[in-house]
């Protein structure tokens, strides 16, 4: 099991501040952050750009040192035993980088196999089967710099599954890949946690990839976990804070309005009132999931042209989050 | 293991360098030897007119200019080559972006810029081959040499290079410069270490920095070594300081490149 408690990231950059004149400042990436991971399941860490996600990834993968707090996997000690964790763990980034062009794909994995000290035999079937996985067979021998975006990719995917690693953090995998080898990823993904008990974590863009795959996910911002949970608890969450209702009417009469307005003020919610060319469209936004009792109050007094429910979107709850975490930021 | 780090990145240098353009990597190689050849014959002919002072006799111990120059040149391969390859083997890795895939693994440092160190060393001694038997008509005379000193003396120069290289790698990740540093380490040994003329000729202020560069101590024992024959008793003090000299810039060299690397994928910005 892979437990982090209180992880802190502070990045030093420099800021230019004329020319040749340059003062250092500090980032901090990764505010405290408390993270599990088990064998066998599926994490999704998701926030806007800049969040913090690749900064933990990378934390997780011994690339860089925290600056505080505790991470052990498997009883290890994230920053003492580093070189023990490097073998039972591996990272894939989504991009074309982290394998050599000037190699063939084979060779990749060949050269990387080597620095893990993995034997011939063993090492030649695990290629083996990584190439036939990601696909690369046929152009397995050809220098890399020939390769396709996507090609590039998956011998990433390869390279990151050389040393059979108990724990996998994907930074976006599916950066650029063609949908049906998405999906074969997806599928594997899934097969890595479920058969053979992998410990996952993956950050994507795609919020339905993670909807898909996640046991668990969660959500930080600007350094700080804003949520966690399930995916469907997080849905849930957001579908409190977002549900809006389109609704298309045949008449608007000033009873309705009135009934309409104290429901809506009762339950702190609002409506807009749009009527282009005789028709009446008002769009309710509030927190409660009130489609039935909407629906009964406006077809005893008038007819319902259409009725439309947005489907709270996971993509909503982090914007939503983070622009509320901003603001009180903002406001502190 | 050490070992398969070592003949891994060995191995991998050697399919990079030689997959784009075989032909081209021959030639430039080949060309390479040529022109340091001819340097030191033109320098020979028309800077010195076929003649040597008797002060260059005293100094370098030989009348052989011819040699000494070349012998020369071939330490001075032998340095740009270590440098070019050893040195920027990490900045390179961080440039292509496999600095991140390498330091995720259990990548043994040691053992990785051995590898570099070795398909380098493979590299430069085929040319080196190459330029022998192309200088034996220039003059390049062998009668004299004592095997076991010059065998000492490449022994410890490599050694000494190994180390100078890992320091400058070190410099380069923190500094994210290659062009300038790489070339002011050159100038310096190519002024300061009796590549083309004895130190002796230089201020003296100047020569207290040849005696901190251990590719001083390596010219001397070589040419002592191949030109006068001189055995290794006989240049125990020129073999201890290069022998001391080897063995700091290489535990220096060691001690820095791991926390300097260690800490590149963070410094990225800086
Ligand atoms: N090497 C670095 N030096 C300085 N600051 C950095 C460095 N790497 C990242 N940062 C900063 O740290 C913060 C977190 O970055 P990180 O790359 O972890 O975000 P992310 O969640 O992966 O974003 P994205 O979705 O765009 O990939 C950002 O503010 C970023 O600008
Ligand atoms: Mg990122």
């Amino acid at each position: 099991m892979l437990i982090a408690k209180g992880l802190k990231k502070n990045y030093i950059s420099k800021e230019k501040t004329g020319f040749l004149k340059s003062r250092l400042k500090t980032v901090e990436a990764i505010k405290s952050l408390d993270l599990t991971i088990r064998p066998g399941k599926i994490v999704g860490l998701l926030g806007l750009n800049g969040a913090g996600k690749t900064t933990t990834i990378k934390m997780l993968s011994t690339l860089l040192e925290p600056d505080g707090g505790s991470c052990s996997i498997d009883g290890l000690d994230l920053t003492r035993d580093a070189f023990k964790i490097k073998h039972i763990v591996n990272m894939i980034a989504g991009g074309e980088r982290m394998v050599y062009w000037r190699l063939t794909a084979r060779e990749n994995l060949e050269y990387f196999g080597k620095l893990y000290n993995i034997p011939n035999n063993e090492l030649n079937k695990r290629i083996d089967n990584l190439i036939e996985f990601v696909g690369l067979n046929e152009r397995a021998n050809e220098a890399v710099e020939k390769y396709s975006k996507g090609m590039k990719q998956r011998l990433q995917i390869a390279r990151g599954l050389i040393n059979d690693p108990k724990y996998l953090f994907m930074d976006e995998p599916t950066l650029g890949l063609d949908a049906p080898i998405a999906r074969d990823l997806r599928k594997f993904t899934k097969s890595l946690a479920n058969k053979e008990g992998k410990g996952i974590l993956l950050t994507s863009h795609y919020i339905n990839e993670i909807e898909e795959l996640c046991d668990y996910v969660y959500i930080i911002n600007q350094g700080q976990k804003v949520m966690e949970g399930s995916p469907k608890e997080i849905a849930s969450i957001v579908a409190n804070c977002t549900n809006k209702y389109h609704i298309k009417i045949n008449s608007f009469p000033d009873k309705l309005k009135v009934q309409l307005e104290t429901y809506l003020s009762a339950i702190q919610s609002d409506y807009q009132l749009d009527g282009a060319d005789g028709s009446f469209e008002i769009c309710v936004s509030t927190h409660k999931d009130i489609q039935s009792e909407l629906i009964a109050m406006l077809s005893q007094q008038t007819k319902i042209i259409s009725f439309a429910a947005m489907e709270p979107k996971l993509e909503d709850a982090i914007i939503t989050l983070s622009e509320v975490r901003a603001y009180e930021q903002a406001h502190a | 293991m050490i070992i398969n780090n070592i003949l891994a990145t060995a191995r991998r240098n050697l399919t990079m360098q030689t997959r784009a353009y075989p032909v081209d990597f021959f030639f430039s190689k080949l060309l390479t030897c040529f022109f340091t050849i001819l340097g030191s014959f033109f320098i020979y002919n028309i800077v010195f007119k076929g003649n040597v002072t008797n002060e260059f006799i005293q100094y370098s111990g030989t009348s052989d200019y011819m040699s000494f120059t070349i012998l020369g040149s071939f330490m001075y391969l032998f340095v740009v080559g270590t440098f070019l390859n050893v040195s920027r083997s990490f900045i390179t890795e961080m440039r292509e972006g496999t600095l991140d895939s390498l330091l995720i693994s259990p990548v043994n440092y040691m053992g990785y810029l051995s590898g570099n160190m070795l398909e380098q060393t493979m590299i430069t001694a085929g040319e080196l081959l190459i330029a022998i038997l192309i200088t034996i008509p220039f003059g390049l005379r062998f009668a004299n040499i004592n095997v076991a000193s010059t065998m000492l003396s490449i022994a410890l120069t490599l050694i000494a290079l190994f180390g100078m290289s890992i320091i400058l790698s070190g410099i380069m990740i923190y500094f994210k410069d290659t062009y300038l540093s790489q070339n002011t380490v050159f100038s310096i040994i190519y002024l300061t270490t009796g590549i083309l003329f004895p130190i002796q000729y230089l201020p003296s202020w100047l020569q207290v920095i040849s005696n901190y560069i251990p590719v001083t101590y390596s010219l001397r024992t070589l040419r002592n070594s191949v030109l006068t024959g001189l055995d290794i008793t006989s240049q125990y003090n020129d073999f201890k300081q290069l022998a001391v000299l080897s063995i700091v810039y290489f535990t220096v060299g060691m001690l820095m490149i791991r926390r300097i690397v260690k800490k590149a994928p963070e410094r990225q910005f800086i």
